[in-house]
């Protein structure tokens, strides 16, 4: 009986403890295409992100103007993985802090140092006020 | 069996029919002369645009159009008109990156290893001058009656870093590029194709203005 109890209790738990996407910025429903600009304190990157959400699963990139890949990402379970980086960004702390600030974005996590100014399925904007990055998501037609 | 061999046979003929062949030594030279002589002649370009770009993490594309208007020998402009609005603008060794927005961002080429080199893999794309520019790249060539095509190998780490290779395919009318194909190192593919290209006519100076 107590063993029961106490694999039932673990069960419900772990679904407790599974992430849900963020609701009310990017839908679950189709694959969205957005221009996304990501202002660093030097330096910029601008292009177009395309995400959709599939089977537990955010899989995504973003592409500059010119085809020029900077990113491809993966996000489960709450977390997201950069791969594919572009040699620029490829170094792991600017890649850590874009794939935290990905999950605060696709997951339902709160996180310190980080607001959303703006967050609808139109227009998107959020502060990483540690490290002063702005993340600007304008839905494409 | 029979049937099968002979359905094989066919098969092997059907790709040799299409399997582009290295070029001879002596092609080469001859795509190299044509196609700098054309390039030579070629005092300024208009055309449509449109790109591709593959995305193999999604099975998704992206395809974006605009307008070029090229000026020889170092002034062009590259203008995104849809799915969003954004223009690249080279003059001499100015370069112009304008964003929906209205942001703009300036750049001198001389300062920046990486833009000169993505000035000259644009100039090559769009003109075909610069065939022999070996320190940039290692070049292969392939031929047949009615393709022929440029394989560009970049040898600076800047571009080599980005791209595994660029192809460019060449109009055997005019002898001008009609397409550029560009890769990344995990297979995704960036493919640019020219359109209703119109030679030679005069541009207005005001179209290559950075400031």
């Amino acid at each position: 009986m107590q063993v029961t109890c106490l694999a039932f209790f673990s069960c419900n738990t772990l679904r407790n403890c599974e992430i849900e996407p963020r609701t009310g910025i990017f839908s679950t429903e189709r694959t969205q295409r957005y221009r996304l600009s990501i202002t660093f304190p030097k330096a910029e990157i601008t292009g177009i992100m395309i995400l959709r959400y599939s089977d537990g699963q955010w899989r995504g990139s973003l592409v500059n103007e010119f085809g020029v890949k900077a990113f491809d990402f993966i996000a489960t379970s709450g977390k997201c993985r950069l791969m594919n980086t572009v040699a620029f960004i490829d170094k792991w702390y600017i890649r850590r802090t874009i794939e935290n600030d990905l999950s605060y974005l696709l997951w339902q996590s709160t996180a310190s140092g980080k607001r959303l100014e703006q967050a609808s399925e139109e227009n998107t904007i959020l502060y990483n006020d540690k490290r002063n990055i702005r993340y600007n998501f304008h839905k494409l037609n | 069996m029979k049937k099968t061999s002979i359905t094989f046979a066919l098969f092997c003929l059907i790709i040799a029919c299409f399997a582009q062949e290295s070029a001879t030594d002596g092609q080469r030279q001859a795509m190299i002369d044509k196609i700098s002589a054309a390039s030579a002649k070629m005092t300024s370009l208009t055309c449509i645009f449109e790109q591709e770009k593959s995305l193999s993490i999604l099975n998704e594309k992206i395809i974006s159009e605009g307008r070029m208007y090229y000026s020889s020998p170092d002034r062009l402009l590259w203008e995104y008109t849809s799915p969003y609005a954004y223009t690249f603008l080279l003059n001499n060794n100015r370069i112009l990156m304008q964003a929906e927005n209205g942001k703009r961002n300036v750049i001198d080429v001389r300062s920046s290893r990486m833009f000169r080199e993505i000035v000259r893999i644009m100039m090559l794309g769009i003109s075909g001058n610069g065939l022999t520019d070996i320190k940039s790249f290692t070049f292969r060539y392939f031929c047949s009656k009615t393709l022929w095509q440029v394989e560009l190998l970049p040898v600076q780490k800047e571009v080599k870093k980005i791209f595994a290779s660029i192809l460019l395919t060449f109009n055997t009318q005019d002898y001008t590029v009609d397409r550029v194909e560009m890769t990344e190192h995990n297979g995704d593919k960036t493919i640019i194709s020219l359109k209703n290209k119109v030679f030679n006519e005069p541009l207005d100076n005001a179209l290559f203005t950075v400031e």
